[in-house]
């Protein structure tokens, strides 16, 4: 039997919150101490409700066998004491007691960045966190993020499509994939990566659940990525409990139209760091994170990764065949356009084409893969 | 004394010739009515007592019996009050039994004699004169209704004492007494001028841009496809929607019967109007209950789809429509008419409709704008989900239409296409149709099944591999792959091509992509998984 046994249940007596934990892990050192604490330590220590619910949890529950249905679940717990715990979570303020991890928890020895944004995001965001999850990925940095949908989701899904390893911090049980839809990407980053929440197993999730997961996603990271965010997001609570804890932030630059590039760009302004390319953020972590036991791979200058997204894009120009081909993706962008739309910038050009033409060329460009079509209206695919 | 009077009646639509027979006998006064008949129907007996009264023929002191025959059928919602009056007045020897051959009467009565107008008169009429019948008594403002039916003598009358001075006077006399109406058919027709004064107001020149939606409705014209129109408030759905009956090809003789036939039971016939030229538009509210659509009644009435008959039914803000409601077209769009069954019988009306849909994108109208939509991708599919699977899958277009832009509105009138013209190109493409499908027993495109599309939608090699391409691409389902043959058939008899080519298939498959990612069954976040899978590749 370990300490853990003993955390795993101190954990689960109602009423017994991560504040008083913590507490009691202060003053008595390991949680067997706690749990062999006589009634006069402990009595001064926690209210009466919070000792009888004590007792009462003593008396039922089996350490061991408790313990052990956790395990043969594919559920792995980790107490604040254990010497597993996560070495950057122990300096953030107001830690999690428990982690509750399916697959693996971050390599201490690699860098991890998370990155974060808005959930309904424009095609351009999602541009951004494909890219930057990818291209992280690559230099062999870790991803952490919510598993939510959008930016979230996408930037993890390519990390892993990427070949690197990625984990999601839930607010609800580990063993509860919540948005559903992602459940492809839940299974994938059990393999390649790992579930973690402080959630107890089998907790349905609530809204109350999301802010205090997010001190845990940027605890796990080095750097916080934003990607997009409107004006009154979640995803500017985790900025704050990013500055809290010292952690650098970085964020994309978007238009100064979009509502949703306000949150970015009001954080440029307070002083973010400015992501035009993944290597700015390689580059920062090489620089100020990584030292003899945390490698990074070598990043390339700065300049040329900002130009690559540019070379990327002539180099998809390239595929196209004629110049009809030529003339309407130059009129896409990463904002969806109707047919119309399209149509009316062609004519308002003085090209000769007919609407026909037009759809005819959209298609192409779809199978050449250089453009897409969403709901309403087609766009770039970057 | 005994007399009989033939008269028409309609049950649904379906006409038939009813035998009015009287009796008067001796014995105590009174006047009965038999034959299976709704009370609404024996009210006429009031009716013509005290019609025969005020013209001056007050019924006799004797047993007066009227029996409406065949009394198997259930008379209800129609009128037999002046071939009652005139069967009494036969029976009494005021008109002469002779003088009744071969003519029907039809009519309802005033309490002062007047003879006032009657629904369904133009299926009654001409199913008289399928069964023989010459002349045929009708109220006056249904005269022009009736003499549509060529060949049929038409006297259309206004009061009981017009009919009595008819039938008494001598064969030879008669038409001088009350002329016959004469309606030109052919004119009704060739009236050109007639055609284009319905079209101001309602012409595709007034459309400034949405180009790619007017395309769209040409298609849809051309081919009878049924089309989706979505797109944000504002962005004049319901414009283009209304203009489609302006580019359909005008109704031919035959449909305009049929919808004529419609209305004129429906009682939709506007007084002294002969026949119906104009395809109908019908635009019900989407708080429409499910009969009004469809057609209800112990006896049913005929229901808006059904007076969309050849024309087209516009169902605004169509996910606000009530699921059972939407759900009821699946039936009438494949079959192109309405069965409804009742405890009466079984009834059959014609519903062959081009169904516009229009919709918002999202609940809030503005996906994806960004900028002002904040629906959740939950919130958006579940709007679209209101449109249920079948009714979807008998929509062959869905096409967006863009916000207007204040700069083109501002435009004034550009150098539009009129509807006129877009209407040639559209006839040009039916009349290939119809040569193509003689023997078919279809008229349009969008009527092909599976071998008609193997026979007539051939592919060569090259666009094979391109329709391969695009569903692989695409990731468009096996059903949605007939629906865009057959568009492309249309594109390409629009276009005059015998053969169906790249740029028609391309073009069809624009139409068919936004209902797959629309309406895809993971949606939204199929779009996500994508999005990762191409980042997979670059890497």
């Amino acid at each position: 039997m370990t300490d853990n046994n003993y955390a795993y249940m101190l954990h689960n007596i109602p009423g017994w919150g991560n504040k008083t934990l913590i507490r009691l892990i202060d003053e008595f050192g390991s949680c067997e101490n706690i749990y062999n604490a006589t009634e006069n330590e402990l009595k001064t220590k926690v209210t009466v409700k919070q000792y009888e619910a004590f007792l009462k949890a003593k008396k039922k529950w089996s350490l061991e066998g408790e313990y052990e249905y956790l395990y043969n679940r594919g559920i792995d717990f980790y107490s604040y004491v254990s010497d597993k715990y996560p070495k950057r979570l122990k300096d953030i303020p107001d830690p999690p007691f428990a982690l509750y991890c399916m697959g693996k928890l971050p390599d201490e020895n690699r860098p991890s960045v998370s990155i974060i944004g808005a959930r309904n995001s424009s095609e351009y965001g999602k541009y951004a966190a494909k890219l930057f999850g990818e291209k992280l990925a690559m230099s062999g940095v870790q991803i952490i993020s919510g598993m939510a949908r959008g930016v979230d989701g996408i930037s993890q899904q390519s990390a892993i499509f990427a070949g690197g390893s990625s984990f999601g911090v839930l607010g609800s049980g580990v063993d509860i994939c919540y948005p559903e839809e992602n459940h492809s990407l839940y299974d994938s980053l059990i393999t390649s990566g790992g579930v973690i929440s402080e959630y107890l197993p089998g907790t349905q999730p609530k809204p109350q659940y999301f802010p205090p997961r997010n001190r845990i996603i940027s605890g796990l990271s080095d750097v916080v990525l934003v990607i997009e965010a409107r004006e009154k997001s979640g995803t500017l609570i985790t900025v704050d409990m990013a500055l809290e804890q010292g952690r650098e932030v970085f964020a994309v630059p978007g238009r100064i139209c979009d509502s949703l590039s306000y949150g970015c760009n009001s954080l440029i302004r307070q002083g973010a760091g400015i992501a035009s390319c993944a290597e700015d953020i390689v580059e920062y972590l090489r620089r100020n994170i990584c030292d003899a036991t945390m490698k990074i791979k070598e990043s390339e200058d700065n300049n040329k990764g900002l130009k690559k997204n540019i070379d990327a894009e002539s180099s998809r120009e390239a595929l196209l065949n004629n110049d009809m081909q030529k003339c309407i993706y130059r009129e896409l962008d990463f904002y969806p356009q109707t047919t119309g739309v399209i149509f009316e910038k062609i004519i308002a050009q003085g090209l000769q084409m007919t609407v026909s033409e037009v759809m005819n060329a959209l298609v192409e460009l779809c199978l050449l893969g250089v453009a897409s079509q969403n709901g309403m209206g087609f766009y770039k695919r970057g | 004394m005994f007399s009989t009077v033939v008269s028409g009646a309609v049950k649904g639509i379906m006409p038939y010739l009813m035998q009015v027979e009287v009796d008067t006998s001796d014995g105590l006064p009174m006047f009965s009515m038999v034959g299976f008949m709704s009370s609404d129907v024996r009210e006429a007996a009031e009716r013509v007592r005290v019609a025969l009264k005020n013209a001056g023929y007050p019924l006799p002191p004797m047993r007066i019996t009227v029996n409406l025959s065949p009394a198997d059928i259930r008379k209800s919602g129609i009128a037999v009050d002046l071939p009652v009056a005139v069967g009494i007045l036969t029976a009494i020897g005021e008109i002469e039994e002779e003088s009744l051959k071969d003519t029907i009467v039809i009519g309802e009565l005033g309490l002062d004699g007047e003879v006032k107008a009657v629904s369904g008169v133009l299926p009654m009429v001409s199913h008289a004169y399928k069964c023989g019948y010459k002349t045929c008594i009708l109220p006056a403002d249904n005269a022009r209704e009736g003499a549509v039916v060529q060949g049929m003598k038409i006297i259309g009358v206004e009061s009981l004492s017009e009919v009595v001075a008819y039938f008494k006077s001598d064969k030879e006399e008669r038409d001088q007494i009350i002329a016959p109406t004469v309606v030109d058919v052919d004119a009704l027709f060739t009236e050109t001028g007639s055609y284009e004064d319905y079209l101001k107001g309602i012409d595709f020149a007034e459309i400034n841009g949405q180009s790619a939606v007017k395309r769209a409705v040409e298609i849809a014209a051309a081919g009878y496809h049924h089309i989706l129109l979505i797109g944000p408030p504002g962005s004049g759905k319901s414009m283009v929607a209304k203009r489609i009956p302006s580019i359909m090809p005008p109704l031919s003789r035959e449909e305009a019967l049929e919808v004529s036939s419609i209305y004129s039971v429906a009682g939709m016939l506007k007084k002294g109007e002969t026949l119906i030229t104009r395809r109908p538009f019908m635009s019900p509210h989407h708080s429409i209950t499910e009969s009004a659509l469809a057609g209800g009644g112990n006896i049913p009435h005929p229901g808006v789809i059904s007076l969309s008959h050849r024309g087209v039914m516009f169902l605004d803000e169509m996910a606000e429509f009530k699921r059972n409601t939407l759900n009821l077209l699946r039936q009438p769009l494949e079959d192109r008419e309405v069965h409804i069954a009742r405890s009466g019988g079984n009834f059959s009306y014609p519903a062959d409709i081009l169904l516009v849909g229009a919709m918002n994108p999202c609940p809030c109208g503005y996906y994806p704008d960004l900028n002002k939509c904040k629906c959740s991708e939950k919130e958006i599919l579940k709007y679209l989900g209101r449109i249920s699977g079948p009714i979807l899958d008998r929509i062959d277009i869905c096409i967006e239409a863009a916000k207007i832009d204040v700069s083109e509105l501002s435009h004034g009138t550009q150098c539009n296409e009129s509807s006129a013209d877009i209407r040639k190109r559209v006839m040009e493409a039916v009349k290939i149709q119809q040569k193509r499908f003689e023997k078919d027993g279809i008229r349009f495109n969008s009527e092909m099944n599976p071998t008609q599309i193997q026979r007539y939608c051939k592919l060569g090699m090259k666009e094979q591999r391109l329709m391969e391409q695009i569903f692989n691409t695409m990731d468009l389902s096996a059903r949605a792959y007939h629906k865009a043959l057959r568009l492309a058939r249309t594109i390409a008899d629009l276009d005059g091509a015998e053969q169906i080519e790249a740029r028609h298939l391309t073009e069809a498959a624009c139409y068919r992509m936004m209902d797959a990612k629309y309406f895809g069954k993971s949606g939204l976040a199929a779009e996500q998984n994508n999005a990762a899978k191409y980042a997979g590749r670059g890497a």
